[in-house]
């Protein structure tokens, strides 16, 4: 790679003649600290990400593609070449270690497509994020650039599972998608930080990592077997309403095989003379309270009741 | 941590990383600090749902944000919503290649479904123990408690490479939750006469530690970590009057047991081999961990009279043994996970993948058993009780394989296959087969798309009941029945124009549960996704969306005492009313949601935003029943089942009055609807006797109108 020659203007002063808005972004950032004896700065600044061909290109006069310089935009340069040029200095970095397993690159998701290399990191960060769309959510009590509204450029579902009525606060940016998520590739399913689903869960609900007297199997498996973490229509997270969601697996001559119509609700009518409290407020939950598990004695534990 | 260590480690920070860079020369600091107000106008009898995970109480508020940059060092410091509830402040900084540490807190209050206003008739809230006396139906002499916890989490990370290969980092936090949750408990000893809420103490506190050393290179990297995790809770146990049983003395005081202490850690180890020949990547990753956690078991517990005292009124209650073979419960889960992964490019066109994922988890924890006597009514079905300890070994296989046909298609296609053993009753083996494959073509510079099909197949071994006599022979538990999955998704991307983005996404998924006579028969998903961005982001552009999605869920059940085989006719005869019978319920969500945002830069030192969203859910349940069910009255369908609607709108403007002073200033409105058949008609009360129900008022009034005006104002340096 071409090195800037003694005497002669640098890689930065020739670019910023007409990228000067990109090289001041440059020089704010990670990428432009001299200090920084790993970065784009002691590696040919400009010419260490946009090759020895941003010289041609400059010497030619410039504009979009001449010279063959080497822009990351650029829809012709493919996704792998853009991204081996990151990892020129970024493959040593432990959090890529499971980056070709993971699902981002397999899907041609390059480095550039979420990170805004000459963009200004939002307030918080230090790393900007592309954001190429307005913000779209209810008020949030937060300035700070918040993932989701990188990652939700893609994942379309989970952009509307997180507008749900009963969501994680991921929108209020308490919770962020890296949290649960390593975007740079995992082994695990979904590329979740942990080994599993319910490890990663009960990483923040560890009142619900047991072990129990009573365990309930579906719950110690797999949490998503109700809940549906990024959002959903049914408070807490419930994949469907209480009773419906018990009914589907529990089903016996006493109440769980019941039909709870809406002639049981608050306003009952015939032939309920009251309400049922296995439908109203939180269905089967108003006394199988402890149904992650529990520790209660006998029966009281058996149906977790206690 | 402490705070209170962690407060000396801020300032120290303070101190330290002027003085480094200060030594080294050529800082240049830069930031910010502001000033907020905000002001809400609410209308809602509960604003619980409003501010669930927001402080949105009207006040002032404080911002800053700092920055310090120097050729080696650098330092980043920024903070919001400080003096408020949500605050959350993260400092953190470094010196280029060589060491980078990070501490933050963030804290949130969690809002549950009725908040400060929330009615209980006990007295003793707050604390591990609930008294009440018992009917106390005017809700008038409750007393009211706050539903909701501060979640509080305070940490930091040190990590240091030293500008070699080699590096190591800890981590550690602390997540403390403090306040009140309401649980509920069943009145009397098991469902049938009612419950109560009870508003249960939460102190917990989690504390972790990671520590990771390692080597890394572009063509190895390796690691070693060490995690541990403790859970604790104040309170173990929660007493409470159970309204069933006499309020005569001594008190007749029930017991929940609440989450107990844990442990969890685990170690683990990375690896990862890359430019292998073919340009392969080899990684691997193992752990081994265990969580344990030790718990007394409750030798006598509340139960109805007849144990004990005979000639009094059962509901008098006694403290009948538990029977239990152990007054020590020592929970521990051994879980161990290996996975490996090459990925391959044998030809430029190609790229492959094989990976092997193996994860056990065994239930070791001493089995306790509990054996009551037959007149205590702790019996379980009129035997001991049994617990089953629930343990799972999966192996998880797969290949897959990409093909690039030219620049401009890639065909995908791929294999797994999971079987899993599992100590459960029953189901005790499942296969998992899936196939997919997937075209993605961009043959049109403006268009991207793609579409991808994916077929599961699992067949699982029924170990359970087979005597026909008994419903769950009928019984298939969807999480593991026999299932025909077909999965269908396309996804465009278009930019037919400068600035002009269009997406669009359908999802279809089907699960076909094809050996399930009763429990959960079928269920689908149509998802539709539509948006459109136009602009550009230094003058003006804009983004709309919307969302549509159909689910519905369809299940077969079976009611009453009589025949367990859902094929046999009702019972008794026509033309008595049938207490014995199948019904099926077909279960629908639908949701909808609009949204509308827009950015503009009208001048130099303006900057405008806005947003606008319109979301509605919808859920119905239809029942059926069996031909020839004879009804006192037709099952009435229900129609409100989590109906929501919701708008929000969000005006922003921001001024820049010169290099230092900005102001940014903003008006929201936001409307939420919520009818659910579930509190549709609330009362706090429901029932009467020793069997009335009493409600905190939970999730009940989740209406709320609110306008929000805000301003901040800036000075940057």
């Amino acid at each position: 790679m071409a090195q800037p020659v003694p005497g002669k203007a640098s890689p930065e002063e020739v670019c910023k003649n007409c990228h000067a808005d990109k090289v001041e972004t440059y020089l704010a950032s990670k990428h432009g600290q001299k200090g920084n004896v790993r970065g784009p700065s002691s590696q040919g600044a400009c010419l260490a990400c946009h090759t020895d061909a941003a010289l041609e290109h400059a010497a030619k006069g410039g504009g979009r593609g001449v010279g063959g310089i080497f822009g990351f935009n650029n829809p012709k340069i493919s996704v792998d070449a853009k991204t081996k040029t990151c990892l020129e200095c970024h493959g040593a970095d432990r959090h890529l270690a499971f980056w070709d397993s993971g699902k981002h690159r397999k899907n041609d998701v390059a480095c550039n497509n979420c990170h805004s290399v000459h963009g200004t990191p939002g307030p918080g960060a230090t790393i900007a994020l592309n954001k190429p769309n307005p913000t779209i959510a209810p008020y949030e009590t937060t300035v700070r650039q918040l993932q989701y509204e990188t990652c939700t450029t893609c994942h379309k579902q989970v952009r509307s599972q997180l507008l749900k009525p009963s969501h994680h606060p991921i929108i209020e940016g308490r919770v962020k998608c890296s949290d649960c998520h390593n975007p740079h590739g995992a082994l695990s399913h979904a590329m979740v930080k942990s080994e599993s689903v319910n490890q990663l869960c009960t990483s923040c609900h560890a009142e619900k990592r047991g072990p129990f007297v009573w365990g309930h199997p579906p719950v110690e498996e797999n949490c998503l077997n109700c809940h549906n973490s990024h959002g959903s229509n049914h408070n807490r997270l419930l994949t469907e309403r209480a009773p419906n969601v018990c009914q589907d697996c529990h089903d016996a001559a006493q109440h769980p095989g019941t039909v709870y119509s809406a002639q049981q609700g608050f306003r009952f009518s015939a032939p309920a003379t009251v309400p049922s409290t296995r439908l109203v407020a939180r269905g089967c939950v108003n006394c199988h309270n402890n149904l992650h598990g529990s520790n209660a004695p006998a029966m009281r534990g058996k149906f977790f009741l206690r | 941590m402490k705070p209170r260590l962690i407060a000396l480690l801020i300032a120290q920070l303070f101190v330290a990383a002027p003085a480094a860079f200060g030594a080294e020369g050529g800082v240049n600091w830069s930031g910010s600090v502001g000033l907020g107000l905000i002001g809400v106008n609410e209308n809602a009898k509960d604003k619980s749902k409003f501010n669930e995970y927001r402080d949105l109480d009207s006040g002032a508020y404080g911002v800053f944000d700092l920055r310090g940059r120097s050729d080696s060092y650098y330092f980043n410091g920024f903070g919001e919503n400080i003096g408020r509830d949500d605050w959350y402040v993260d400092l953190w900084g470094g010196k280029y290649d060589t060491f980078k540490y990070q501490l933050y807190g963030n804290s949130m209050r969690h809002n549950f479904g009725s908040g400060p206003g929330a009615l209980s008739p006990y007295g003793g809230i707050g604390t591990p123990t609930l008294t009440a006396v018992f009917p106390s139906l005017n809700t008038a002499t409750w007393n009211t408690f706050d539903n909701s916890y501060d979640r509080q989490d305070l940490g930091g990370m040190f990590e240091i490479s030293k500008g070699t290969p080699w590096y190591l980092r800890v981590d550690g936090n602390q997540v403390r939750r403090e306040g009140i949750k309401v649980i509920a408990g069943a009145q009397g000893t098991s469902p049938g006469n009612g419950f109560v809420d009870l508003p249960s103490p939460v102190d917990f506190k989690t504390d972790n530690i990671s520590v990771e050393g390692g080597y890394q290179t572009k063509t190895q990297q390796y690691a070693l970590s060490y995690h541990f995790s403790k859970f604790s809770n104040d309170n173990q146990l929660l007493n409470w009057s159970n309204g069933f049983f006499s309020s005569a003395t001594p008190l007749r005081l029930d017991t929940t047991v609440l989450p107990a202490d844990n442990e969890f850690w685990r170690i683990g180890a990375n690896a990862t081999w890359k430019k292998l020949p073919y340009e392969s990547t080899l990684a691997a990753r193992l752990t081994y961990g265990k969580v344990t956690s030790d718990v007394g078991v409750l030798p006598t517990t509340l139960a109805g009279n007849t144990a004990v005292t005979p000639n009094l009124p059962a509901n008098n209650g006694s403290f009948p043994s538990t029977g239990a073979s152990s007054p020590l419960f020592h929970g521990e889960e051994v879980i161990k996970t290996a996975s490996f992964s090459l990925t391959s490019r044998p030809v430029p066109q190609a790229d492959t993948r094989v990976y092997w994922n193996w994860s056990e988890k065994l239930n070791e924890s001493n089995l306790v058993t509990f054996n009551p006597t037959a007149v205590s009514g702790l019996r379980c079905s009129g035997t001991a009780c049994t617990p089953e300890l629930f343990s799972y070994r999966k192996n998880n296989f797969g290949l897959e394989g990409s093909y690039r046909v030219n620049p401009q298609n890639k065909l995908t296609a791929g294999y797994d296959y999971v079987f899993t053993w599992r100590e459960r009753v029953d189901f005790d083996e499942t296969k998992d087969n899936k196939f997919y494959a997937e075209w993605k073509n961009s043959s049109l510079d403006e268009l991207t798309a793609r579409i991808k099909y994916q077929y599961l197949d699992r067949n699982s071994n029924y170990s359970g009941s087979t005597d026909p006599t008994v419903i769950d022979s009928f019984v298939r538990r969807f999480d593991l029945a026999n299932v025909n999955q077909n999965l269908v998704k396309v996804v465009l991307d278009a930019s037919p124009a400068p600035l002009l983005d269009l997406g669009f996404e359908a999802i279809y998924k089907k699960n076909d549960y094809k050996d399930t006579s009763l429990g959960r028969t079928d269920d689908q998903r149509q998802e539709y996704y539509v948006n459109l961005g136009y602009g550009d982001p230094k003058g003006f552009r804009f983004m709309i969306f919307a969302d549509v999605e159909f689910l519905e869920y369809n299940s077969i059940h079976r009611v009453g005492s009589g025949n367990a085989n859902p094929a046999a006719p009702p019972s008794p005869a026509p033309p008595a009313v049938s207490t014995t019978y199948t019904w099926s319920a077909k279960n629908k969500d639908k949701s909808w949601q609009v949204g509308l945002g827009a950015d503009w830069v009208p001048a130099e030192r303006w900057k405008l935003n806005g947003s606008l969203i319109y979301a509605e859910t919808n859920g119905t349940t239809d029942f059926t029943t069996q031909a020839g069910t004879i009804l006192a009255a037709p099952l009435l369908p229900i129609g409100n089942s989590d109906n929501t609607r919701r708008t929000a709108l969000v005006l922003k403007g921001n001024y820049r009055a010169d290099k230092n002073w900005e102001f940014t200033g903003g008006y929201a409105f936001e409307r939420y609807r919520f009818n659910d058949i579930g509190y549709d008609g609330f009362t706090y009360t429901v029932g009467t006797g020793t069997s009335t129900s009493y409600l905190s008022g939970q999730s009940a009034f989740q209406n709320y109108t609110a306008n929000i005006f805000y301003l901040i104002s800036k000075y940057s340096f």
